[in-house]
C-alpha cells in the first residue's frame, strides 16, 4: 500500500514503488504510453488511479498527495530544502537550493542563503523568488494545505530580503531550529518572477507579489494566487469545479519556467506525463536519460501485468503478486519467478505513518455521526476491532509496519517511543463490544448496534447522540488496490462484530482525497464520515513529525476536523522548545484521532539494466537524474 | 331465391380410396394433447435443451440449497484471514480452493451464484415487461406516438450498452436490486422494439379487428389478444435476456462494479482470479468462468428450443 502525504501517501498495500498509489478493477489498461522502454527513456508506473493532477506547487488539502508534489512538482519545481538522503528523511544539503539556515537571538533569527541556481528562463533564484512565496503565504494562508494556526506564517514578525541571495526571518518568539528547519523553511518553494502575473500575457512582476515587502501585498498576492490557480485548473471560486487545464499543463508557458532538472513536454488527465532534461538546470546532479515517462494504471494488476511484459522499467510488486512472503518488511524476500529475470526486488520502507480520518463533524446517519465519532469509547471499539499484525502478515505479506501513533516506527529512529510501538489496543472483539454495552449501546453482532441508553453519563452514549441512534457509517476507500480492498473488507467484518456496520464504497485516489477535508456539520458536503485514500500521511513538508499539519486544531491537513486542547499544546511544545515528541506521541496514541491502519512497504521493481535507482528515500521522491543505463 | 353466402353445401363423402390422396399436406391436424403438449414435446426433441434445462436446474440447487449442505463462510472476511490459508489449492478441506482472502471458492460459487441468477432473471423479468408494455401501446396506437416512442428507443440503443451501465452504476451504489434496476434499464429496449413490430402485425388481424367491431375496449385488445398472441416472442427473448443479463452482469463484475465485497457474483469472482493469473491459481478462475459460460449456453439451447416449441408450423399436426 502506499500513501499520501506530504502529503497524503497514495494507497498503502500496494507495496508500491517509490512512489504513490493509490483501487477498481476496471480492465487493466496500461497506458498507451507504456511502449517497451527504450535504452535512453525510463518509464516509471503510477500507483493505480492515482496519476498526477495538479501542478501548482501553492496548493489546498484536496490536492496534497505525493503523486502530486513529490512524484511530479518536484521534478520541476525544487523546494528551497531538500530532505532525504539516503534511505533517511533528513534534510539533504547537496540538493538544497541554500544552504543550511543559521539561527540567532535566541533562536529567533534566521538567515537563509541562497545557492547559485538558475530558472530555465536564464534568471537566478534570488531571494525575491522566496518573498514571492511567502506574500503569497501570508495572503492566502487558508489555501496552503500544509497551514495550521501558529505556524507559518503565523510566527513571524518579519521577513526581509537582505540580498539577491540572502533572506532573513524573524520570528515571534524563541523556536526549536530543528522544527523551524524540517517543518517551517521545509515547505518553502521559490516561484519565479515570471509566474508573478495575474493575466495571460502579463509582465513578469506585473502582479506585485514578488517584489513587495513582507505582508504587504496581500491583495495583490491573492489575484495572482487565483490566476495561477485557475492556470492550473482550480477555481478558488469554484472549488467543486471540474479542472479543464490538465491538458494545458505542457504547453502553457507559466509552467515551463523551471529550477528543477526536468521539463513537461507531455501530460494528459490520465496521468500520461513525459518529461525531458533541463538543459539549464543549475544543480549537482544532471539528468543521463533523455526521457522520463510516468504511466497510469487502473489496477495494481494491471500494473504487474506490464511489469511482466517488461514494458516498464521502474514499477511496483503489488501484494497480491508477492510469491514469498517476508519476515523482516526491511529485507524482501525473494522475488515473483516472473520478474526475477528482468528486474530487481527492493523494499522501500516510507517516513509515514498510515491512517485514514473520522470525520468529526460529520452530520450523517441522522445528525448522530459526528457526537458518535467524538467519542472516545467509540474510537477505541474500532481501533481494538483492527487486527493490524494479521493484516500485515496475510493482505501485505509481511511487506508492513503496524501504525499505532502519530509518529512512523520505519525507517528506525528515535522519535517513536515504547508505549506508540506497543500497540495500546490490540485486537480484542470483547472489549470492543464491553466498551459499547457499558456506554448505553444494545450491541449486534453482525447487525447494526444501537443507543439504548442516550446522555452525557459514564454509562450513556454520550452527549449529542439520540436513543435509537445506529452505529452505521459509510467508508469510502481508494480504488485500484486489491490489497487496499481486501484490507477494507476485513476491516468491515471485524467492525461487524461488534455491530459497527459500515457501508463500503469505493472511489478514484483523487475524488476520496477531494472528499476528505475538513467541514462544518451544517454544510449539506459533510456527510461523509470515514474516507481512506489508503497511505495516511508522509511527513513532508513536515519532517519533523510533530504532527502539528495533520492533527492540530484547524490544520490544513486535518482531514476530519479533530480538535483537543491538551494535543494542541503537546504539539506545540514540540515547536516552541525541545521537548522529544513522546508526550504529544503518547496522547495521541491513546486519543485515536484517526483510524490507525498498518503501513505498508513498498515493494519495487527495478530493471536490471537501471543503475543507480536505490537506494529509495523514505519521502517517495523521484529522482531520475539520478537513474542511469 | 335467395341464397345464405354463407350456407354450407354438402360436400361429397370422398371415397375411401381416395382418403389418403385427399389429406392435406403436411398430414391431417390430429389432436394429442393441445398446445402446451405439444410444446412439450418439440421441446423435448431437442436434446441439447433437455440438457440444458436439466442443468439449470442443478445450478438453482447448487446455488441455493447447496449452501446448506456445504456450510462455508462466505461473509466475514475477517474470520477467513484468520482461519483459512489464502489461495490454498483443492483439498479435501475445501473441495475447490480458497482465494485471496481465504473464502472457499466451492462456497462462494454458490454464494455468488445467487446473486448472479437472481438479478439474471429479475433482470430480464423487468426488462421484459416494460418491454411488452412500451412496444405495444407503440404498435397498436401508430402514427406520431410510436414514432416518438421507437426515436427514443433509437436514441437508446444508439448508446454503447456498457458505456451506460458503467456510469449508471457509477452514480448509483451497486446493490443487488440497484443491478438488477440498471441493467432492465439497458435491456427493455430490444423486447420493445419486438413486442412492437409483432403488435403491427397482429393489430390488422381479422380477429383483433372482429374485437374492435364489437366494440371491444383498446385496453382489452391489448391485453387479452395482442400481448398473449406474443407469447411466443415475449417467452423466447426473455429466456436469451436473462443469458445476456448474467452476462452483463459478469461484465460489471469484472470491471468492479459488481455487488460490492464481502458479496460476490460471479464476474467479481472471475476478476479478482484473474489478479492471481499468473500465479497459477486456477481454481479461482475456471471453475467461475465455467459456469457463467455454461449457464449462458444452457439458456441459449432452451431459448432456441422455447422458439422451436412454440413455432406452430413445427409442432406434430
Amino acid at each position: 500500500m502506499m500513501k499520501h502525504s506530504l502529503r497524503r501517501l497514495v494507497v498503502s498495500g500496494i507495496t508500491a514503488s517509490a512512489l504513490t498509489m493509490g483501487v477498481i478493477t476496471v480492465a487493466p489498461t496500461l497506458a498507451t504510453s507504456a511502449g517497451a522502454a527504450s535504452s535512453s527513456v525510463v518509464t516509471w508506473a503510477e500507483a493505480p488511479q492515482s496519476p498526477p493532477n495538479y501542478i501548482f506547487p501553492f496548493m489546498g488539502l484536496q490536492f496534497f498527495s505525493v503523486s502530486n508534489i513529490n512524484q511530479f512538482q518536484f521534478l520541476m519545481y525544487r523546494p528551497l530544502y531538500w530532505f532525504g538522503n539516503g534511505t533517511s528523511p533528513n534534510l539533504n544539503p547537496s540538493l538544497s537550493l541554500a544552504s543550511n539556515p543559521t539561527y540567532s537571538n535566541n533562536n529567533t533569527t534566521v538567515v537563509v542563503k541562497l545557492k547559485n541556481y538558475k530558472w530555465s528562463n536564464g534568471e537566478s533564484v534570488t531571494a525575491q523568488d522566496i518573498m514571492f512565496w511567502m506574500n503569497m503565504l501570508h495572503a492566502d494562508k487558508e489555501n496552503w494545505a500544509d497551514y495550521s494556526s501558529g505556524a507559518l506564517p503565523d510566527n513571524l514578525k518579519s521577513v526581509t530580503v537582505d540580498s539577491p541571495t540572502q533572506v532573513t526571518f524573524t520570528l515571534t518568539s524563541s523556536t526549536n531550529p530543528y522544527w523551524f528547519t524540517y517543518n517551517e523553511l521545509s515547505q518553502i518553494t521559490p516561484m519565479p518572477v515570471a509566474w508573478d502575473i495575474a493575466a495571460t500575457g502579463a509582465a513578469p512582476g506585473s502582479g506585485g507579489c514578488s517584489a513587495a515587502a513582507y505582508a504587504t501585498a496581500d491583495a495583490k498576492c491573492d489575484a495572482v494566487y487565483n490566476f495561477l490557480s485557475k492556470q492550473a485548473g482550480y477555481d478558488p471560486a469554484d472549488p467543486e469545479g471540474t479542472n479543464n487545464s490538465l491538458s494545458t499543463y505542457a504547453t502553457n508557458p507559466i509552467w515551463q519556467v523551471v529550477d528543477g532538472p526536468w521539463k513537461l513536454t507531455k501530460f494528459d488527465s490520465s496521468g500520461n506525463i513525459t518529461m525531458v532534461p533541463n538543459k539549464t538546470y543549475s544543480g549537482p546532479v544532471k539528468p543521463t536519460i533523455s526521457q522520463f515517462k510516468e504511466v497510469p494504471f487502473t489496477t495494481d494488476s494491471a500494473e504487474f501485468n506490464a511489469l511482466v511484459s517488461g514494458s516498464i522499467d521502474v514499477g511496483y510488486l503489488p501484494a497480491q503478486n508477492i510469491t514469498s512472503p517476508t519476515s523482516d518488511p526491511l529485507n524482501p524476500s525473494e522475488n515473483n519467478s516472473r520478474l526475477s529475470g528482468n528486474y530487481n526486488i527492493y523494499a522501500s520502507p516510507s517516513w509515514a505513518v498510515n491512517y485514514f480520518p473520522y470525520n468529526f463533524n460529520s452530520n450523517a446517519n441522522s445528525g448522530n455521526a459526528g457526537p458518535i465519532i467524538n467519542q472516545l469509547y467509540f474510537r477505541q471499539a474500532m481501533q481494538t476491532l483492527v487486527d493490524q499484525p494479521l493484516y500485515i502478515k496475510k493482505i501485505s505479506k509481511g511487506y508492513g509496519i503496524p501504525t499505532y501513533g502519530p509518529v512512523p516506527v520505519a525507517p528506525k529512529n528515535s522519535f517513536a517511543s515504547s508505549y506508540e510501538k506497543s500497540n495500546p489496543y490490540p485486537y480484542n472483539p470483547g472489549k470492543a463490544k464491553s466498551l459499547l454495552s457499558s456506554h448505553g449501546w444494545k450491541v449486534v453482532p453482525n447487525g447494526t448496534s444501537t443507543c439504548q441508553n442516550p446522555g452525557t453519563g459514564s454509562n450513556q452514549c454520550g452527549k449529542g447522540i439520540a436513543k435509537g441512534a445506529k452505529l452505521a457509517f459509510n467508508l469510502e476507500y481508494a480504488s485500484g488496490s486489491t490489497s487496499l480492498t481486501q484490507l477494507m473488507n476485513a476491516e468491515k467484518s471485524s467492525w461487524a462484530q461488534a455491530g459497527i456496520n459500515i457501508t463500503l464504497n469505493s472511489a478514484s485516489f483523487n475524488t476520496v482525497l477531494g472528499n476528505a477535508v475538513p467541514c462544518s456539520s451544517t454544510e449539506s458536503a459533510c456527510s461523509w464520515t470515514l474516507e481512506n485514500w489508503g497511505g495516511g500521511w508522509i511527513f513532508a513538508p513536515d519532517y519533523y513529525p510533530t504532527g502539528e499539519a495533520i492533527f492540530q486544531t484547524n490544520a490544513g491537513s486535518n482531514s476530519g476536523d479533530y480538535s483537543n486542547t491538551t494535543n494542541d499544546n503537546n504539539i506545540q511544545k514540540t515547536i516552541s522548545t525541545n521537548q522529544s515528541l513522546t508526550q504529544y506521541e503518547n496522547y495521541l496514541a491513546k486519543q485515536l484521532p484517526v483510524v490507525w491502519q498498518p503501513n505498508s512497504v513498498a515493494v519495487v521493481e527495478v530493471k536490471k539494466s537501471l543503475k543507480n535507482v536505490a537506494p529509495f528515500d523514505p519521502l517517495q521522491q523521484l529522482t531520475p537524474e539520478r537513474w542511469r543505463f | 331465391m335467395s341464397m345464405d353466402p354463407f350456407e354450407r353445401l354438402p360436400l361429397p363423402e370422398p371415397e375411401s380410396s381416395d382418403a389418403e390422396a385427399l389429406a392435406p399436406e403436411g398430414g391431417n391436424a390430429v389432436s394429442d394433447g393441445g398446445f402446451l403438449r405439444n410444446m412439450f414435446h418439440v421441446f423435448t426433441e431437442n436434446k441439447l435443451a433437455v440438457i440444458s434445462a436439466v442443468f439449470l436446474i442443478f445450478i438453482v440447487v447448487f446455488c441455493f440449497i447447496g449452501p446448506d449442505l456445504y456450510v462455508t463462510n462466505q461473509t466475514n472476511t475477517q474470520d477467513a484471514l484468520l482461519n483459512s490459508t489464502q489461495n490454498s489449492p483443492p483439498s479435501s478441506a475445501h473441495w475447490l480452493g480458497t482465494d485471496e482472502s481465504g473464502f472457499d471458492v466451492l462456497g462462494r460459487l454458490m454464494y455468488g451464484g445467487q446473486i448472479s441468477l437472481i438479478v439474471g432473471f429479475f433482470a430480464a423479468l423487468v426488462a421484459t415487461v416494460i418491454g411488452i408494455a412500451y412496444g405495444a401501446l407503440s404498435g397498436f396506437f401508430g402514427g406520431w406516438f410510436d414514432a416518438a416512442l421507437m426515436r427514443f428507443v433509437d436514441i437508446g440503443l444508439s448508446i454503447p450498452v456498457l458505456f451506460l451501465l458503467i456510469a449508471l452504476v457509477t452514480i448509483y451504489r451497486p446493490t443487488a436490486t440497484m443491478l438488477i434496476v440498471v441493467i432492465a434499464a439497458v435491456s427493455w429496449l430490444v423486447p420493445a422494439r419486438l413486442i412492437r413490430a409483432e403488435t403491427l402485425t397482429l393489430r390488422t388481424r381479422e380477429y383483433v379487428q372482429a374485437v374492435r367491431v364489437m366494440g371491444g375496449t383498446r385496453k382489452r385488445i391489448i391485453g387479452r389478444h395482442i400481448v398473449p398472441n406474443s407469447v411466443g416472442t415475449i417467452v423466447v427473448f426473455a429466456t436469451f435476456d436473462v443469458a445476456d443479463s448474467i452476462l452483463l452482469l459478469a461484465a460489471l463484475g469484472f470491471l468492479g462494479l459488481g455487488v460490492p465485497a464481502p458479496q460476490t457474483d460471479w464476474g467479481t469472482m472471475l476478476s479478482n482470479g484473474v489478479n492471481f493469473a499468473s500465479n497459477g491459481y486456477w481454481w479461482e478462475i475456471y471453475p467461475v468462468g465455467l459456469c457463467i459460460v455454461l449457464v449462458v449456453v444452457a439458456l441459449n439451447y432452451i431459448g432456441d428450443a422455447l422458439r422451436d416449441s412454440l413455432e406452430v408450423r413445427l409442432q406434430r399436426r
